[in-house]
């Protein structure tokens, strides 16, 4: 995503910038949506609300008002918790990811199926390197001339404003992203990573309260303003975090429902079974796992969906197979397309 | 899901998940334990104060940690419980005997070790410290020996019986 450079003075039109790629994103997603809803599967609407709620953050953080005035420290903190934590929560959740793979073309489906399996990424979105990379600089940064640097040089400005949303995605996708990551980490590890990254940034805010802007480079601010910044970051951080647990935690106890409901199902058919299974991580009308799933899946086999897998990707019964195979690292052969 | 009252096939009758009881015991004991604190230290008496300046660095971490644990615990722990309640698998001696350990330890651990060995921070400041922590410190102490009661109880209620 471009981050427009912000006006320096007055909000002239320059400063409404960084709007434009947040309504491109919003108007992507939407349509998207729109391309979504026809496919048999539907697509939660508090998903969009999610997405969208994430882009108002940002906005939020980048626009003026807060943007205009962000040489004082408690408006910075706002900034850096929308960005870091507010928006990155709401987008994780709202799965974009799931839903780009619903609806793009063939072609760009394998591509990002590809890319998603790479092993970069793979090691970006593992939650110890994503909190790290979230969580390291922010102590260099507080408590390190380096926040001083930043309020002189606009440019590592906007780069500390691009790193905040980045590494704070990277980590909310990592613990509780809604889109199932492959090779995503064991709950066991997300909650512990969970758990300590709340307990650094407690760590952390008090230790700013205790540093004192001297130590941070900065220059016009009194001690009174930078106390009332760290706490603002202690408590608001507290928030954010309670969500972020909050949302943990109802992932699980969805996953263990689900697990109830199989166990206490009589044992069905072949076809119903798969139909469940392929339908664990989507919510869809269509397809609740019922004693009835034997004739939910005779309907859709007769409405033109050959496997469950067809409607997990909702796609008209196409390339699947290889996408699938891509997924669980079998050689594919070239298409000749 | 099956219908109103019948048990989930999963369990059998009376069967009862004794360890995650205790835990999400032991987890909501915590975090009220860790709430007990802020609101009334902090906020109602202001005998806390957020940054005590004799706090030496790890002090902070311990801090942090500390209070991580309280948001963790109570939400991890009222999950866990209502995950029991659905599968009809709570043990209620279990999680109440569980509730008291995680009370009462945390209150004996920070009334002993964060108070006097660290030295933290005191439960209150400008008064004459030892009647404070003697009370803290006993009923503390007896929480934990209703706790220990509790869950013994329960173990050899179920011995005798298979009901809970």
């Amino acid at each position: 995503m471009l981050l427009a450079h912000e006006a320096v003075a007055s909000p002239g039109i320059a400063a409404f910038l960084p709007a434009l790629p947040l309504l491109l994103a919003a108007g992507l997603y939407l349509f998207a949506y729109a391309r979504v809803r026809r496919q048999r599967v539907g697509w939660p609407l508090i998903r969009v609300a999610s997405f969208v709620g994430g882009l108002l953050a940002i906005a939020l953080a980048l626009l003026p008002p807060l943007a205009a005035h962000d040489e004082q420290f408690q408006v910075h903190v706002s900034q850096h918790l929308l960005l870091a934590m507010v928006a990155p929560l709401l987008l994780a959740l709202s799965a974009p990811i799931t839903l780009a793979l619903r609806t793009l073309p063939r072609r760009c489906r394998h591509i990002l199926v590809r890319v998603l399996h790479t092993r970069p990424l793979q090691l970006l979105s593992h939650p110890v390197f994503a909190a790290l990379l979230d969580f390291a600089p922010l102590s260099l940064l507080y408590l390190t001339p380096l926040y001083g640097y930043t309020l002189t040089h606009p440019q590592v400005h906007e780069l500390m404003h691009a790193h905040f949303l980045f590494a704070g995605c990277l980590f909310a996708w990592a613990t509780v992203g809604s889109d199932a990551l492959p090779g995503r980490a064991s709950v066991r590890l997300r909650g512990i990573v969970i758990f300590l990254a709340f307990a650094a940034h407690a760590t952390i805010s008090k230790m700013i309260y205790a540093s004192g802007p001297a130590s941070a480079g900065v220059r016009g601010t009194s001690l009174h303003d930078w106390r009332l910044g760290a706490e603002l970051m202690f408590y608001g951080g507290d928030a954010v975090e309670l969500f972020l647990v909050l949302a943990f935690a109802l992932q699980w106890y969805r996953l263990e429902g689900k697990r109830l409901e199989r166990k206490t199902q009589p044992p069905v058919a072949n076809a119903a079974t798969a139909a469940t299974l392929a339908t664990e991580n989507i919510r869809g009308k269509a397809l609740q796992p019922r004693l009835d799933g034997l004739a939910a899946a005779a309907t859709l086999a007769a409405e033109g969906f050959r496997r469950p897998v067809d409607v997990v990707t909702g796609v008209e019964g196409s390339r699947t197979r290889r996408s699938l195979d891509r997924m669980r690292g079998r050689c594919v052969p070239d298409e000749a397309r | 899901m099956a219908g109103e009252g019948s048990r989930p096939r999963g369990y059998a009758e009376g069967e009862i998940d004794s360890r995650r009881s205790i835990l999400s015991g032991v987890l909501v004991g915590i975090a009220v334990a860790g709430f007990v604190d802020e609101t009334l230290f902090h906020q109602i008496l202001h005998w806390h104060h957020f940054y005590d300046k004799s706090t030496p660095a790890w002090g902070l971490v311990s801090d942090g940690i500390f209070h991580a644990c309280t948001w963790f615990a109570v939400v991890i722990g009222l999950i866990m419980f209502a995950d029991l309640r659905r599968k009809y698998t709570w043990s209620k001696h279990r999680w109440w005997g569980g509730w008291l350990l995680g009370l009462g330890g945390f209150q004996l651990y920070d009334g002993t070790i964060q108070h006097k060995w660290w030295g933290l921070h005191q439960i209150r400041y400008h008064v004459t410290i030892w009647p404070y922590d003697t009370v803290w410190n006993v009923l503390a102490a007896i929480m934990i020996l209703i706790g220990i009661t509790l869950l013994m109880r329960a173990r050899s209620a179920q011995s005798v019986a298979t009901s809970r």
